[in-house]
């Protein structure tokens, strides 16, 4: 059996070696490479292209890096590949910032002495760096506007003129309508042109939302600061512009006294405040004896009467309002008189979500729970 | 809905300001509900108060008195800062509120410092307004400002450009003072920083609105026309518009206040509107900023009937491009 095994062995060591004397070797090529090999560029020629103390021009590079070993600093840019140029002539400098201690600045100086960071709490000294055009290129380029002010001008102009002349047709009216108050028949044309100016004003700044008292005090005070500039131009003297200023201010009294604007901007008989709190008042007591209780039901007649006493000039458009809610609701809570049983054609079907039970129940108004 | 009132210190007015109340007696029953848990606390509150207030008529020296009156002050802020009147009213009608309260400048202080002091302060420092005119600002006041003149008649967000037309006309201001101000002196300066300076190829300030020692209280904050035109002596120099010239970009307008120690100088009436140095002007007069404004100015179709208006020589033309 040892034998046997001995045998065998010795066969196989000997086809073996036999083998290994018949080894060849073929043509073949290296399917990988080494990963170090062919790994060099060209040099990219980065570093400093501008030195400490050194005239630029805007534009020029001063330093060519990757990443951000250099920032920018004071009339210094940065490109997308971090590249620093000059944003104004002047001197470069290389300096440390006590701001940002992690990093190391290029700046422009702009006079050769400076140096950089500027004082953090001084003004920065700032480049003009325009002159001023003179003869042909002053006209030229103040003609100059950019395209697309000039494809808006037409229309600028347009819509200035339609404001002229809307207020120019307002003027007019104001002019036809202020004689027809009892004390300003006996104005003279100027005085009447100047008067339906300030009431245009008046009117202009009523709308901004001025009060009444303040849309007057600024027309007022708006001419006398005109009159005053016209004086400092030299176009009037002292004395005649006070003349002015009195001839107007007593013309501002008589109109004021005349004439005021209602909630709506229309001309009414001027109210004083007393007057206007007493109207109110009176106002006030007609409606609730008009409308004695605001649940009921009201006729189309009693409606319009009420909302004739509502329009008149003692209540401001919030008053207005506020009292139209409370004496005339556009729909009256829910009453026996209001409500309806069953669908017919004198009431209205309603979905209405109950908040205690939390369904929604169908309820029948009545055609007479809404405002006429 | 409880319909019973709380009967403690908050519905009493005895030594109270009515203006603590709110209007509308829903509105108070529904806020005012009986044993709010910290109404007993302000009672407490109130009798420190008014054992300070014996204190305070006792003491004599200046610093004591400063002392006490801003412990006191501090004191009424946290008698009312839990009643819900008060913080309905700060809340809901912070416009037509009583300023001489402390309780409500509290309030109004901590609105300001939630966002506008942080924007007036970022366009102050964005726009270069500081370094540029001050060296910078702790902002003690709010200052709003407005055109009057135009049908418009809003409040100017600070680093808007306005046009010229706009400007054309003086400015009205509103100065919101948080601390106690009963007769405080003001000065107001309008700069503008940007003026050119040809021959040393760089920029001058110019100024263009000087007021000085302009009266405000809690009470009556607004400097309009109408208070200058009934006080001419707080106008130190006249209002000067702005008028950009052309390619020049815009420029700002910064819009300084100060609070004064005393009156200013009579002399000052001769100052002069170019090259006018802000700093000098500042510490000559020891002035301390409280407060600022900005907005910006650049050239326009309407600069050119501004500067006639005013009698201004015409304006020049720069180049378009920067050499």
């Amino acid at each position: 059996m040892l034998s046997a095994f001995t045998e065998g062995l010795r066969s196989t060591v000997a086809r073996t070696a036999l083998q290994l004397k018949q080894q060849v070797r073929y043509a073949h090529k290296k399917v990988v490479s080494s990963k170090t090999h062919m790994q060099d560029s060209p040099g990219k020629r980065l570093g400093p292209k501008k030195y400490e103390g050194q005239e630029v021009k805007v534009g020029q590079i001063i330093f060519r890096q990757r990443g951000t070993k250099w920032y920018p600093g004071t009339n210094v840019g940065i490109g997308t590949d971090h590249t620093l140029f000059a944003l104004e002539p002047g001197f470069v400098r290389y300096y440390l910032d006590p701001f940002h201690p992690k990093r190391k600045f290029i700046g422009i100086a702009l006079k050769k002495d400076d140096k950089l960071p500027y004082a953090h709490f001084d003004p920065t000294p700032r480049r003009l760096g325009r002159i001023v055009l003179t003869d042909n290129y002053a006209t030229k380029e103040a003609e100059y506007a950019p395209r697309k002010v000039k494809l808006l001008q037409p229309k600028i102009e347009e819509a200035l003129k339609e404001r002229e002349t809307a207020r120019v047709a307002k003027k007019e009216f104001f002019v036809k309508q202020l004689p027809e108050f009892a004390s300003l028949k006996d104005l003279s044309e100027s005085e009447l042109s100047l008067a339906s100016e300030r009431l245009l004003k008046i009117d202009g700044f009523l709308r901004g939302g001025k009060s009444l008292e303040d849309a007057r005090y600024y027309a007022t005070y708006n001419y006398k600061y005109d009159t005053k500039l016209a004086l400092k131009r030299g176009e009037l003297k002292a004395d005649e512009s006070e003349v002015k200023i009195n001839e107007y201010s007593q013309l501002a009294d008589k109109i004021d006294n005349a004439v005021m604007f209602d909630a709506k901007f229309q001309l009414t008989d001027n109210l004083t405040t007393e007057q206007i709190s007493e109207l109110k008042v009176e106002a006030i007591a007609k409606l609730e004896s008009l409308i004695p209780d605001v649940t009921k039901p009201v006729s189309k007649k009693i409606k319009e009467e009420a909302f004739a006493i509502l329009s008149k000039p003692c209540f401001s458009l919030k008053e207005q309002i506020s009292l139209k809610r409370k004496f005339l609701k556009p729909t009256l809570p829910e009453s026996e008189e209001t409500v309806g049983t069953a669908k017919d054609k004198k009431t209205v079907v309603i979905q209405k979500m109950n908040a205690e039970t939390r369904r929604v129940e169908t309820i029948y108004r009545k055609k007479n729970s809404f405002l006429p | 809905m409880s319909t019973t009132v709380s009967r403690g210190i908050w519905s009493k007015f005895a030594n109270r300001s009515t203006t603590l109340n709110v209007k509308g007696s829903a509105l108070q029953n529904a806020l005012l509900s009986p044993n709010l848990p910290k109404e007993k606390q302000s009672e407490s509150i109130y009798e420190r108060i008014s054992q300070l207030d014996k204190k305070i008529e006792n003491t004599k020296d200046d610093a004591d008195l400063n002392r006490l009156s801003q412990e006191k002050q501090e004191l009424l802020v946290a008698a009312e800062a839990e009643n819900p009147e008060v913080v309905y009213n700060s809340l809901f009608a912070s416009k037509s509120i009583d300023r001489t309260q402390p309780v409500y400048r509290h309030y109004l202080k901590e609105q300001w410092k939630s966002y506008k002091r942080m924007l007036t302060m970022q366009r102050l420092e964005t726009l270069a307004i500081i370094p540029d005119t001050l060296a910078t600002l702790e902002p003690e006041a709010d200052v709003q400002l407005k055109f009057p003149h135009t049908n418009v008649d809003t409040w100017i967000e600070p680093g808007e450009v306005l046009s010229s037309n706009v400007t054309s006309r003086p400015p009205a201001l509103e100065i919101v003072e948080f601390k106690e101000s009963t007769k405080d002196l003001y000065t107001v300066l309008i700069v503008n920083p940007d003026t050119p300076d040809v021959e040393n190829d760089s920029f001058t300030t110019t100024l263009h609105w000087g007021l000085k020692d302009v009266e405000l209280s809690n009470s009556d904050s607004v400097i309009d026309i109408k208070k200058l035109d009934q006080h001419p002596e707080y106008t130190l120099v006249d209002y000067l518009p702005p008028v950009p010239e052309k390619n020049l970009g815009k420029q700002r307008f910064a819009v300084w206040v100060f609070r004064q120690d005393s009156k200013l100088d009579s002399s000052l009436a001769a100052i002069g509107r170019e090259n006018f140095d802000i700093r000098k002007f500042v510490a000559e007069n020891k002035l301390a900023p409280i407060g600022a404004h900005v907005w910006r100015s650049i050239w326009d179709l309407n600069t050119d009937k501004v500067r006639k208006m005013y009698g201004l020589p015409e304006g020049r033309v720069f180049s378009r491009d920067r050499l």
